[in-house]
């Protein structure tokens, strides 16, 4: 049967519900059976504001693995975007417009870049954009002079990008959910989408049957720039100032869930809406370890033991 | 014959760097026309496959499509053109399923620009049901899909969309008996639908029953064309290896 609603699950992305979803119900009931703290509105809403931050860049990631490739240039790409926004000044109209505009289209050149560089000169793409991640982190240091960035004036509608919060949930998570509707449109139910898929599952046979490899591949790593830098417009938006040193990393959390939701490594197969769950569930867990006053040290532990398990079970399985 | 030329290619030729894998190739192809290509491999079949189905350009001469000259810049433009390829590994993606292989390049879509995924379906169940009654469930990834089935969906693909000219790469290579008496089978009823045929393989055995016209490709170039009727087997085997013709009055023994 042929799904309409795209959410629903499809042969595409396998036929069944994706186990991750019984794991996020688990970790719910496990986290609110650990700590009275954790379905409280001011915690739920916490937890929301971390996912999102990750998971819209695990979103365009997402999408650049199902058509077989890895994105690691995220991270950086989310540290230059926030940096420029605030180097821009983001006060006025004009201003605040150029400051979520210009880092966006910024992400989405890098993308293209990424793009050319695998899908045109057929480069390995997690060399290329490790090298990618190398050069924007040097080109941003290079700019503010290792110093920290603070921008000339802040308008409050730039900061309520981040900081709003209508019916008490923030605003970043209303973002982060009309991405996911029109990313799982897109890729369930438009031609690109449907080509995505095909050039992970088998970019020859792709080519051979008339697909513009080239062309889509190119614009899956333009959608991850894209939304790793509306993360990083989002951070600057969060917090105003920053030390472009403490921006970064965010490409490994994000890659966990992208596994960690069932998304296949050599490409093919994934669903972004499985993404969001593994998004909630490393967001929770790393939550509940907050609360129960676990360091950065063992969360980080603990993502690793996550990311590594999450591959290792998905092999066992057959399916990553 | 007054049968139609459908693709006339001449004058051939394509060079990767210093090596000449086609040196100036003639060939016809015309309608209800069974043309078997033959040769070892390293011959340049697959080369001259690759340029005809739009896959790479050649380095000089001419494709001419009823008559016109044209040129293809992609696979789809030699769709366009009604040349349809079966590749020898078919050219599926596995992970889709046999709709979305079956339209992969030419997908249907709503009015508001959507995937049409039921007409889709609809279209592609017909198409393999006319190929094979017994073909269901066909909502499955194509990996999970006998070679039989999988080799129904590349066939129905390329017969699906006004083809002119078919080219089977190999055609019967990965087959059982029974799925290569289908093949056969089909051949001969596409033959009869006006449809010309390009049989490529090193196999001479595999073809040569079903071609109207051989043609035996050597080191890039055209060494010999004849009709079934005046050869057999032996003779093209001769000339695959030999380059030329086997004189009778030639002596050797074999």
């Amino acid at each position: 049967m042929n799904s309409i609603w795209p959410l629903a699950p499809g042969r595409l992305g396998g036929s069944r519900i994706s186990p991750i979803w019984l794991v996020l119900v688990a970790v719910i009931v496990a986290a609110a059976l650990v700590s009275d703290r954790f379905l409280t509105s001011y915690n739920i809403a916490s937890v929301l504001q971390q996912g999102v931050i990750t998971g819209i860049v695990a979103l365009g990631m997402t999408v650049v693995l199902i058509g077989g490739q890895l994105d690691l240039s995220t991270g950086a790409i989310v540290m230059m975007a926030a940096v420029m926004a605030l180097l821009i000044g983001p006060d006025g109209t004009l201003g605040i417009t150029l400051a979520v505009v210009l880092p966006i289209l910024a992400g989405a050149t890098v993308g293209v870049v990424n793009g050319l560089a695998v899908y045109r000169a057929g480069a390995n793409s997690i060399v290329t954009t490790i090298g990618m991640q190398f050069f924007l982190i040097g080109a941003v240091l290079a700019t503010v002079s290792g110093r920290h960035v603070r921008a000339t004036a802040i308008g409050d509608a730039f900061t309520a990008l981040a900081q709003a919060r209508p019916l008490g949930i923030p605003f970043p998570v209303f973002i982060f959910a009309a991405l996911v509707i029109v990313l799982a449109v897109v890729m369930s139910s438009t031609v690109f989408g449907r080509h995505v898929y095909a050039i992970g599952g088998d970019a020859d046979a792709s080519r051979r049957s008339g697909v513009n490899v080239v062309r889509t591949g190119i614009a899956t790593f333009a959608i991850s720039g894209a939304l790793a830098a509306t993360s990083g417009v989002i951070i600057a938006a969060l917090v105003g100032h920053l030390d472009p040193t403490g921006v970064g990393g965010y490409e490994f959390p994000a890659l966990t869930a992208v596994v960690l939701g069932g998304t296949r490594l050599t490409g093919g197969v994934g669903r972004p809406i499985d993404t969001v769950a593994a998004i909630l569930v490393i967001a929770i867990i790393t939550n509940v370890m907050t609360i129960l006053d676990y360091q950065y040290p063992i969360q980080l532990l603990v993502q690793g033991i996550v990311l590594t398990g999450a591959v290792a079970y998905y092999n066992w399985r057959g399916e990553a | 014959m007054s049968a139609q030329t459908f693709v006339r290619l001449t004058g051939i030729t394509k060079n990767f760097g210093g090596v000449h894998a086609l040196k100036g190739v003639d060939l016809d192809i015309s309608a209800s026309e069974v043309v078997a290509l033959v040769g070892h491999n390293g011959a340049g079949k697959s080369v001259l496959v690759q340029i005809l189905s739009g896959v790479f350009p050649p380095s000089s001469g001419e494709i001419r499509v009823m008559g016109e000259p044209v040129s293809f810049h992609s696979p789809n433009d030699a769709r366009h053109h009604g040349i349809e390829t079966i590749y020898q590994t078919l050219a599926l993606a596995d992970n889709l399923d046999a709709p979305s292989n079956f339209f992969l390049g030419r997908e249907l879509r709503t009015r508001f620009g959507f995937l049409d995924k039921r007409r889709m379906a609809e279209a592609a169940g017909k198409a393999l049901a006319d190929l094979n009654p017994s073909f269901t469930d066909i909502e499955r990834p194509v990996r999970q899909m006998s070679g039989g089935q999988r080799q129904a969906v590349a066939i129905a693909r390329a017969i699906h969309f006004d083809v002119r000219v078919l080219i089977m790469d190999e055609p019967t290579a990965a087959l059982g008996p029974h799925e290569t008496a289908q093949v056969s089978t089909l051949i001969r009823r596409l033959r009869e639908q006006g449809i010309g045929i390009l049989l490529v393989s090193h196999d001479v055995r595999s073809v040569i029953d079903l071609a109207d016209r051989i043609v035996v490709l050597k080191a890039g170039e055209i060494v010999g064309t004849m009709t079934a009727a005046e050869t057999d087997e032996d003779s093209v085997v001769d000339m695959i290896i030999r380059g030329r013709r086997r004189e009778p009055a030639d002596g050797s023994a074999p």
